[in-house]
């Protein structure tokens, strides 16, 4: 298993942080209320590890994938949230713009749009502080088992993944989310030295 | 006075809702169009004469996204107010809507940052 060493790591950790916070704030816009983040844990495991995540194996849950091509490299990320708490989600974000009886129909494409915004916020900033540019493509919602969800759709060129672990949640409300960024070993090797090469100057 | 007409063209429903809300209720009276893609937008401009505010997403189904359709919009209607909606917030893409001559709304979208850009 290749492997990041402690500085890769801590410069990888410092981007997403950074990034977290701008997506944080914006969620919390969208839903009026106030989004607590973990530090972003940083793994680089195989698809049969990503598989067993506790909490996460065996869970019905709603993803909302972005796909991402550039000088970052090609890769996904995920917004992924346990089905249960999709719809007070939606019903958060849509406030007096629809009907209650209405939510369930705008669920998939409300998701969406939180999927969105959220993912493009973390991209438009890994970009900024990277320098890297990177274009996202429209994003696609998923609703199932988590590990046939997140392993089927990701990219395995070589059987290994950079899982960025972050777990958020709703003040006072019993809803938790995850959001994962899966790129090939190589374009994390490579964002990493160009953090390391920008803390240095 | 002739009715005023806005077309909002995102392939998110939610986005379309709310920016049509947010219109309605500061301007009851307008017409609103709604496009979820560029090329079902242009049949709309083409059917549809003195459209008098554009709000565009950037990405959309479809080969055009949302600056291209603004560079083609702009070609007929100089004069007109155009927004890009997005969440991609990278300098290219804002820098782009600058060098068009349209402006730059950050989603989500609330009426704090859509209202100012009708009046």
């Amino acid at each position: 298993m290749k492997s990041l060493s402690p500085l890769e790591k801590d410069s990888l950790c410092e981007l997403f942080n950074i990034s977290l916070g701008g997506a944080a704030k914006l969620m919390g816009e969208m839903i009026s209320d106030e989004i607590l983040l973990t530090v972003p844990s940083l793994q680089l495991i195989t698809a049969d590890e990503a598989k067993k995540i506790e909490h996460l194996y065996n869970q019905d849950v709603c993803t909302i994938e972005q796909k991402f091509v550039g000088g970052i490299g090609d890769g996904s990320a995920f917004l992924l949230f346990h089905k249960s708490a999709s719809l007070e989600i939606v019903r958060m974000m849509m406030k007096d713009y629809i009907a209650l009886n209405e939510v369930s129909q705008f669920e998939k494409d409300a998701l969406s749009e939180i999927g969105n915004i959220i993912l493009n916020a973390i991209l438009s900033n890994l970009a900024k502080l990277s320098n890297y540019n990177i274009e996202t493509q429209v994003p696609e919602f998923f609703t199932g088992k988590y590990q046939d969800l997140i392993i089927q759709r990701s990219p395995q060129k070589d059987n290994s993944i950079l899982l960025v672990f972050i777990d958020y949640k709703l003040k006072g409300k019993d809803i938790k989310g995850y959001i994962f960024f899966i790129l090939n070993f190589d374009s994390i090797k490579n964002l990493s030295r160009v953090l390391i090469e920008k803390l240095k100057q | 006075m002739s009715q005023k007409k806005a077309l909002i063209v995102d392939d998110s429903t939610v986005t379309r809702l709310m920016i049509r809300k947010i219109i309605l209720d500061k301007f009851p009276n307008w017409e609103i169009l709604e496009a979820d893609s560029a090329d079902a937008a242009k049949t709309m401009v083409a059917n549809h004469e003195d459209i008098d505010f554009f709000s565009l997403d950037q990405n959309m189904p479809g080969e055009l996204s949302g600056l291209d359709l603004a560079e083609d919009l702009k070609k007929s209607y100089k004069n007109t107010k155009i927004i890009l909606v997005t969440a991609n917030i990278q300098d290219a893409i804002k820098n782009r809507a600058k060098s068009i001559g349209i402006d730059f709304v950050e989603k989500p979208v609330s009426p704090e940052k859509i209202l100012p850009h009708l009046d």
